[in-house]
């Protein structure tokens, strides 16, 4: 298996360093750590919990879910790796805690409720629905661990349509530096996409 | 400057990243235009490549409508903060039982030995009750139903729903404190009593039509799945189609046709035998059971809660009485007994209290309420 970087320069390491000094705040009971880490992941893991369970409400549920739970648990928390995939993977585990209780798939993009049955098609279904948000995840979730001005160069471009030359002048760069951070940054995404997808 | 603007010129890699990213934008010059389309013209499992730069591009543009993390902490602060009710941790899950019933008589014939075992119920409280057998009682009935000739009964108990399979392969989902008694019919006919609520996936039989009677309604079909509800709480009989077409009729009647519903059509029937249509509901809200899901959708809060009180088999009282016409607007997907609380307290922020064996929801005192 290819070992493909999980994380994208510098930043991973400081910012794993910051996570781990907050964990031990927190485990002492200190809620400005814990806010500080509330807000820090918050709005990506609720991008991340949306592919999953494909609704703002029950992601944002979700999340909370995450966080209230650690505030719960902090006395005796222990985090084996990075904070990061801690809280990411405590956020799968809530989501797929939810899927599999209800015991339906959504379908996504329209939103229309598929009834899991015991038919094996409707297996097959299934299997590519959960397939399919696990690829959307990790590019969140790859996405949100790009260095910032990596990452909002890239939304100016992938989202907000804007040409290298707009980007440029916006944020006071040379063109070729876009193209240089945007080309990354898709060599990036894609490195994680194909790591889900095998 | 920051040494993310000093690096290595970009390999093929991610040259071609670029190149494809122009071209999927539309502002390709004409020139590499044309290289995309040689290049993947030369090797059709490329495609998969221009495939990845899409999905990337749909997935990072996709917006989001979740609130801030600020107003999000907001929320959530008060629950941190309240008192936790550590004694509440015994409670569990909704548990539900599958069961095969072969002894149902639809229309096979009665087998000889009528089995009487008696649920083993664990009454501790805290504890979620297993039915493990064939016969079944509820908490606040005087006597066990028996099985006697032509009539089994099954009910569930507060915090507790029910699969059944009828011998006919039909299935029959039953929610909490609900009773569903089965008639057997010489002539094969079908036909339930139904107290409470339950879900009905019938299996299609049109020489043996599917009958429930339910408080004063009387529903019919020959082969498809819909949700009726008629708690003794409940002013009036609601039946929801989700397959197929039944028939609703009040039992006074004599007329035999009743009104014919299609999915995602809903009936009532109230208590002088008015029945009344609904359609183009949102039949999942009323079907959200049969997966152990409740969904309130600008419930009045007394409702809700005498739902939670049934599914949870808890008490619950309002502090403040006015407080039961608000709404809420919510779903509960078999959580924990703690997670619904905090979910509770977040929804309606409110303070959730134990006191004695009922949990209390009040009001937050003026000065904790968080500006919203």
């Amino acid at each position: 298996m290819r070992q493909t970087k999980k994380y994208e320069g510098d930043d991973a390491e400081a910012l794993n360093a910051r996570d781990i000094a907050l964990v031990d705040r927190i485990r002492r009971d200190e809620l400005g750590a814990f806010e500080e880490l509330f807000h820090a992941y918050w709005d990506p893991l609720c991008r991340y919990a949306f592919c999953y369970v494909r609704s703002t409400d029950d992601a944002e549920e979700a999340v909370q879910t995450v966080f209230a739970r650690i505030w719960r648990n902090r006395a005796g928390w222990r985090v084996g790796g990075t904070v990061q995939d801690y809280v990411y993977l405590a956020t799968r585990n809530v989501c797929f805690d939810r899927l599999k209780r209800e015991a339906v798939v959504r379908q996504w993009g329209e939103r229309r409720v598929l009834e899991l049955r015991s038919s094996p098609e409707h297996g097959v279904q299934a299997d590519s629905l959960i397939q399919n948000a696990e690829v959307e995840a990790a590019v969140e979730r790859a996405f949100a661990a790009l260095p910032a001005k990596r990452r909002r160069i890239c939304q100016l471009r992938l989202s907000s349509g804007l040409s290298y030359a707009e980007i440029a002048s916006l944020l006071h760069i040379s063109q070729k530096t876009v193209e240089t951070q945007i080309s990354r940054g898709l060599k990036f995404l894609r490195s994680r996409l194909e790591a889900v997808r095998g | 400057m920051s040494p993310l603007f000093s690096e290595p010129p970009l390999s093929e890699e991610e040259r071609l990243y670029l190149l494809l990213e122009s071209y999927l934008a539309g502002d390709a010059k004409s020139a590499d235009v044309k290289r995309v389309r040689d290049w993947l013209g030369a090797d059709p499992r490329r495609g998969q490549v221009i495939e990845d730069i899409r999905r990337i591009r749909d997935i990072v543009r996709a917006g989001t409508s979740h609130r801030s993390s600020e107003e999000a902490w907001r929320r959530l602060l008060p629950i941190l903060l309240a008192e936790h009710h550590g004694s509440v941790a015994a409670l569990g899950r909704l548990e539900t039982s599958r069961r095969r019933l072969r002894e149902w008589a639809f229309p096979t014939v009665m087998r000889g030995n009528r089995r009487l075992a008696v649920a083993m119920l664990v009454l501790a409280i805290g504890v979620p009750a297993v039915v493990t057998s064939a016969v079944s009682w509820r908490r606040d009935v005087q006597s066990a139903r028996v099985a006697s000739a032509g009539v089994r009964t099954v009910a569930t108990m507060r915090g507790v729903r029910e699969e059944i399979r009828l011998a006919d392969g039909s299935l029959v989902t039953l929610a909490p404190q609900s009773e569903l008694v089965v008639e057997r019919s010489p002539d094969g006919a079908r036909n339930v009593r139904l107290e409470g609520e339950a879900y009905f996936d019938v299996v299609h039989d049109e020489r043996r039509p599917f009958t429930v009677h339910v408080r004063n309604a009387i529903v019919r079909d020959v082969g498809t799945r819909f949700a009726i509800r008629a708690y003794p709480a409940d002013s009036l009989v609601r039946v929801v189609v989700t397959h197929g077409q039944v028939s609703v009729r009040p039992e006074s009647t004599t007329d035999t046709t009743g009104m014919l519903l299609d999915p995602r059509m809903l009936a009532r029937v109230n208590a002088a035998g008015a029945v009344t249509v609904e359609t183009d509901v949102d039949t999942a809200r009323y079907v959200a059971f049969r997966r152990g899901q409740i969904r309130f959708v600008a419930t009045p809060l007394r409702d809700a809660v005498l739902e939670l009180e049934r599914w949870y088999d808890i008490q619950i009282r309002l502090a403040d009485p006015q407080m039961g016409s608000r709404h809420i607007t919510a779903t509960i997907a078999d959580q924990t007994l703690p997670d619904l609380l905090d979910q509770l307290r977040i929804a309606l922020n409110v303070d959730v209290s134990r006191v004695g064996e009922s949990f209390v929801l009040s009001d937050k005192p003026a000065s904790e309420r968080p500006a919203l």
